[in-house]
């Protein structure tokens, strides 16, 4: 906005009123505004620039546009999140791109990977550590049921699900970097606190009805 | 490659002085979750101060019954297992792998002969892997030692070779591309360009690594005269690859075994030298590395060259595979070192016993002997360089 | 040096605790490697000699092998590895009664040989002499027999698990080896936790 039309400030109060004002609805309306789709809005009433919306849709907001997720590599799935943080799949473009190496700064866990019996009690524990709000990423078959190793695997954790609470699975052996994007997108779309979207693919119904019985 | 002319890292380290002093031990857990541990490596250190006392590796973080899953499964169906066990370099060892079989088939008069333009495919693309395997462990590397540039440049070569994969076979981690008796499908032409274009247009991407880490200074002086592993070490220690080559022993299975169709490209052993310090430091085994890449390209472009326009890529192979009571022990080159199979058949259609030897367990095994009396970020620099996949060190 | 002259050699030297050869009975005694088959108490000494005056410098691998099931005809047969019950639990497995083995694969830097030294032992009584002190890296590869096998090598410095938990029960790849489902407080089949289905939910959850 122009810069003449800068005014003095205004108190929040005043400023929501004016704003209601401005766009010509009412305060309730203006507060119910925001809870799904749009986190929130911005208007800009002749000065101020205001942000409007429920202060937990804001943090909301926030929180799915800067996931911190661990460095936290496990197997060769770990391989494939490298590569989705690398240079061609960038997944700093969705905001998610600040790896850290200690849990106690992140937020998202991506379990990149198969767990054993021996290293489930130290996943648990990294977990734990992860501070609140948190959200944790199954990436791979392995993590989300023992994939390839579910026969015969002694040692093996039949999926990380039994240990810690998983929000999205990401499936394939291993999942491509797209899929994992693809994954952390409907991480974002379940904090926003949209419901979650099944969306069969028409081939399936296709190829189903073409099984012989 | 000529190297710019770069003073020797000097004699003395900026450690000397703290490595004179005592204070009480400490005991330090570094991972199984730690950033430069490549993986889920535990390492228990002790320490002196600043300087190491003793390491002791704790691994099985990953361990995922490799060994018994070849038990219930049949000779073709392992192939997929060997994939996850390097997973950098799957074609290498899914290769490794098929050859054994391949050998056991023929102690037992079985025998079947590859097709020649199978080998030169599968000649072609292992190497392309090694290279796509060391572009990995050049940015992992020097990520440890704190440069993070020359990761996304190594990322963005390694993501041409698996485009071309990709092409070829359409996975970009877990190929199973190599069968017993050949190859699962043919190279289609738009691969092939690509693999001639990759092939001109990478050296300059190594000129360009190179001016990147290989004679930048502070890389030097943190790896130069660091974990030095000679030759009696490698040798006593069961290391391979990088890391017998980089103690300046010329020992390359390729050459000296000469399986599949090595013999008929010219290419040379890259081996440590001490350039810039010790032979056999850290520095030695990356810049064996950097070689061999060179290398590995030489081939592929001899490889292009030689190969028959067309021909068959699979022999005749059976379904289903018995092989009678027999064993065998069959080593290839891998990126790591030395990738061997035992596999002891009785007439099943699963192989009654499959021994892994991993090349990265016994490369792990040395750093109990080097680790000790170093500086700790020193240790850092000497596990990097050391090239772990946990995948394939606990199976 | 031919596979023949290494084993004249440590026949010469160990008389019959040389028990047997693989390659000679099959007819291929120019193929490497030749697997040779040395009584349990000569392990050692044959290792120390093959390193000493055959110039083995190298110990490739160490490997285990439970013959329990092995099929000495040829015939073969699909060998059943224990599995789970439909309620979960591991189907009890009988002990096996086959032999435990050993296999050393040794190679050459200076002729280039290589050769594999077997020794064969009890199932009762699974003793091996460590050969740790001929060849450093075996300290490992014996480490990771023992935790696989539970072959106890005498005179190993250190002989802990490697690869599995140190309260692992069992060996895991004898053939007789029954499957877990746990591993103390670590489930390794079953049902998933409650399943997440939005953050609110969560917060209400731990409230
Ligand atoms: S899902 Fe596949 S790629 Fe991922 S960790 Fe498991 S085996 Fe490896």
């Amino acid at each position: 906005m122009a810069a003449e039309t800068r005014g003095p400030r205004r108190n929040p109060e005043e400023a929501f009123n004016a704003v209601g004002d401005h766009i010509g609805g009412d305060r309730e309306q203006l507060l119910s505004f925001g809870t799904d789709e749009d986190l929130a809005s911005v208007v800009q009433p002749g000065s101020d620039l205001v942000i409007l919306a429920q202060v937990q849709s804001l943090f909301r907001w926030a929180q799915l546009s800067s996931i911190w997720p661990m460095t936290f590599g496990l197997a060769c799935c770990a391989i494939e999140m490298m590569s989705a943080a690398g240079t061609r799949y960038d997944l700093d473009r969705f905001g998610a791109g600040a790896m850290r190496a200690t849990p106690r700064q992140s937020d998202l866990m991506i379990v990149s990977g198969t767990v054993t019996a021996k290293m489930a009690t130290r996943v648990k524990r990294l977990y734990d550590q992860m501070p609140d709000p948190k959200w944790v990423i199954a990436m791979g078959s392995c993590a989300i049921g023992g994939g390839p190793y579910f026969k015969h695997g002694y040692h093996v954790v039949k999926g990380v699900d039994m240990m810690i609470p998983v929000d999205v699975y990401v499936p394939g052996c291993p999942p491509r970097p797209e899929v994992l994007l693809e994954g952390l997108m409907r991480l974002q779309d379940k904090i926003r606190g949209k419901k979650g979207r099944l969306v069969r693919p028409k081939w399936i119904d296709d190829y189903i009805t073409r099984i012989p019985d | 490659m000529i190297l710019p002319k770069l003073q020797h890292a000097p004699a003395s380290r900026p450690g000397d002085r703290a490595r004179t002093m005592k204070s009480e031990l400490l005991h330090i857990n570094m991972g199984p979750q730690h950033p430069s541990t490549h993986g889920v490596l535990r390492l228990f250190i002790t320490t002196d101060g600043e300087v190491v006392h003793s390491v002791t590796p704790y691994i099985g973080y990953l361990h995922r019954c490799a060994e018994k899953k070849a038990e219930g499964n049949t000779y073709h169906q392992y192939i997929v297992y060997t994939d996850r066990m390097d997973y950098l370099s799957a074609m290498n060892s899914n290769w490794g792998y098929c050859m054994a079989v391949e050998k056991l088939m023929e102690i037992n008069g079985m025998g079947v002969e590859i097709p020649e333009y199978a080998e030169y495919v599968r000649v072609i693309i292992a190497e392309l892997n090694r290279i796509a395997s060391h572009l990995i462990a050049f940015g992992t590397y020097g990520l440890d030692i704190g440069a993070m540039t020359p990761f996304f440049h190594a990322l963005r070569e390694r993501e041409a070779i698996l485009n071309i994969f990709e092409k070829v076979c359409g996975a970009r981690l877990m190929y199973s591309y190599y069968v017993v008796g050949g190859v699962k499908w043919d190279i289609p032409p738009d691969a092939l360009e690509e693999i001639e274009l990759f092939v001109k247009l990478f050296p300059d991407k190594l000129r360009e690594y190179n001016e990147l880490l290989t004679t930048n200074k502070i890389f030097v002086e943190r790896t130069a005269n660091v974990g030095v592993i000679d030759e009696d070490l490698a040798v006593a220690y069961g290391c391979t690859g990088p890391v017998l080559r980089g103690a300046g022993v010329k020992w390359d299975l390729r050459k000296d075994q000469g399986y599949s169709i090595y013999d008929r490209f010219d290419f040379e052993i890259p081996v440590g030298g001490g350039d810039m310090g010790t032979v056999g430091d850290c520095w030695d085994r990356y810049w064996v590395r950097m070689l061999e890449m060179e290398q590995s390209l030489a081939i592929v472009e001899q490889a292009l060259q030689q190969m028959p326009r067309e021909g068959e890529i699979m022999a005749e192979m059976p379904r289903r595979l018995k092989i009678p009571n027999s064993e065998v022990f069959f080593r290839s080159e891998c990126p790591k070192g030395e990738l061997g199979f035992y596999i002891l058949s009785d007439g099943g259609d699963v192989p009654f016993r499959c021994k892994v030897r991993s090349p990265a367990f016994h490369n792990l095994h040395v750093i109990e002997e080097v680790g000790a009396g170093q500086m700790i970020s020193d240790l850092v620099a000497t596990v990097g360089s050391l090239d772990l996949v946990l995948g394939e060190i606990d199976r | 040096m031919t596979p023949a002259e290494v084993e004249a050699g440590l026949r010469e030297v160990f008389g019959d605790r040389i028990l047997s050869s693989s390659a000679v009975e099959e007819g291929r005694d120019t193929a490497w490697p030749r697997r040779i088959d040395v009584a349990v108490d000569a392990l050692e000494e044959v290792c120390r000699y093959l390193r000493d005056s055959q110039g083995f410098d190298r110990l490739l691998c160490v490997s285990g092998i439970d013959y329990e099931g092995y099929d000495e005809s040829g015939k073969g047969k699909h060998i059943e590895i224990s599995r789970y019950e439909e309620d979960g639990s591991p189907t009890p497995t009988k002990p096996g009664s086959g032999d435990l083995a050993v296999v050393y694969h040794l190679h050459s830097r200076a002729h280039g040989g290589e050769v594999a030294i077997a020794a064969r032992v009890r199932r009762t009584e699974p003793k091996v002499p460590s050969v740790g002190q001929v060849w450093p890296t075996a300290l490992w590869a014996e480490r990771e027999t023992y935790d696989m096998y539970g072959i106890e090598f005498e005179g190993h410095p250190d002989l802990r698990r490697i690869l599995l938990p140190e309260d692992w029960e069992g060996f895991p790849l004898r053939k007789d080896y029954a499957m877990p489902s746990r591993y103390h407080d670590v489930p390794l089949e079953g049902a998933p936790l409650a399943v997440r289905t939005s953050p609110r939910e969560v917060r209400e959850e731990k409230e």
